[in-house]
C-alpha cells in the first residue's frame, strides 16, 4: 500500500489560489448585494420618517397662531396656548412641546435615521421646512404648511 | 480500496455555476427590493408635492376663474418626478374648493387631491 504523504507546495498553492478565486467571486456578488439592501432599507426608513415628520409638522402649523425662527429653532405657539418647537440636532429632526418656551431637555427625535439637516422659514401664514442633508443622499421635498388659526404668524 | 481522488473539473465547474446562479438570484431579488424602494420614494414625493400645493392654494384668494399652475411648485424641487405639470382647477359647483392635479408629460393624471382657497 502506498504511504500517505502530505500536500506538496504546488498543491497547496493551487488550492489557495482556487479558494481566493471563489472567495473573491462570492465577495463580488454579495458585497454589492449587501450595499443594495442597506440602501433600500435607508430609502424605506427615510420615506417613513418623511411621513411621520410631515404629519406632526403640518398639524402643529395648522394650529399655530404665531411662529418665529430663533437660532435655527422653529417655535410655534398654538391656538391651545402650548408651544411646539422643532430643530435639527445631531443629524435628526427633533420636536418639543411645552406650555411655556421649549426647554432643551424636552426635545425628542422625530426621525429614526441620522443624517438630516435643514432650516425653517416663516413667511406670512406659511411655514417651510427645507432639508439640506438627508441620510439617503437623495433630496427630500420641502414641507410647507399654512396656519388655519391666524391671519399671520408674525 | 479505491484511493481518494480530488474533484474533477466538471464538479468544480458545476459548483462555481451553482454559486453564480445563487448569487444572481440574490441580486435579482435585491433589485426588486431596490425598485420597490425607488417607487415608494417617488410616491412619497408625489404625496409631498400635492400636500405642499394644497397648502399653498390656501393662500390664494378664491374663487378661481379657471385652471392655473400650482402656486409655489417648481419642477426643479422635485427631480425624482421627471417631467410633470401641477395644475389647480376650480371644482364645479363650489366657491372655494379646487382640484390639485399632478400630470405627467402627456397630461395623464398621476395623482389628485382637493384643496380650498382662502
Amino acid at each position: 500500500m502506498r504511504r500517505a504523504r502530505g500536500f506538496t507546495l504546488v498543491e497547496l498553492a493551487v488550492a489557495g489560489l482556487l479558494a481566493a478565486v471563489v472567495a473573491s467571486m462570492a465577495a463580488m456578488l454579495f458585497v454589492p448585494a449587501v450595499r443594495m439592501w442597506e440602501q433600500a432599507q435607508t430609502t424605506f426608513t427615510v420615506a417613513g420618517d418623511q411621513l411621520e415628520l410631515r404629519r406632526s409638522f403640518v398639524d402643529d402649523v395648522h394650529r399655530a397662531v404665531s411662529g418665529r425662527v430663533l437660532r435655527g429653532e422653529l417655535m410655534l405657539r398654538r391656538s391651545d396656548g402650548r408651544w411646539a418647537c422643532y430643530r435639527f440636532a445631531a443629524g435628526r429632526l427633533e420636536r418639543a412641546e411645552a406650555s411655556r418656551g421649549c426647554a432643551r431637555s424636552t426635545y425628542l427625535p422625530l426621525t429614526t435615521q441620522e443624517g438630516y439637516d435643514g432650516r425653517f422659514e416663516v413667511q406670512g401664514t406659511g411655514v417651510r421646512m427645507r432639508f439640506t442633508r438627508t441620510p439617503s443622499g437623495f433630496p427630500l421635498p420641502e414641507v410647507y404648511a399654512v396656519t388655519r388659526a391666524a391671519t399671520s404668524l408674525r | 480500496m479505491r484511493a481518494a481522488r480530488g474533484f474533477t473539473l466538471v464538479e468544480v465547474t458545476v459548483a462555481l455555476l451553482l454559486l453564480a446562479l445563487s448569487g444572481a438570484a440574490v441580486i435579482a431579488a435585491l433589485l426588486g427590493v431596490q425598485g420597490s424602494a425607488r417607487e415608494a420614494r417617488k410616491l412619497g414625493v408625489q404625496l409631498a408635492l400635492l400636500e405642499n400645493a394644497a397648502e399653498r392654494v390656501r393662500e390664494l384668494p378664491g374663487p378661481l376663474s379657471g385652471e392655473r399652475s400650482c402656486p409655489g411648485v417648481r419642477s426643479a424641487d422635485y427631480p425624482e418626478l421627471g417631467r410633470f405639470r401641477c395644475v389647480v382647477r376650480p371644482l364645479a359647483g363650489t366657491a372655494r374648493a379646487v382640484q390639485v392635479l399632478l400630470l405627467d408629460d402627456r397630461d395623464r393624471i398621476l395623482a389628485v387631491t382637493v384643496g380650498v382657497t382662502r
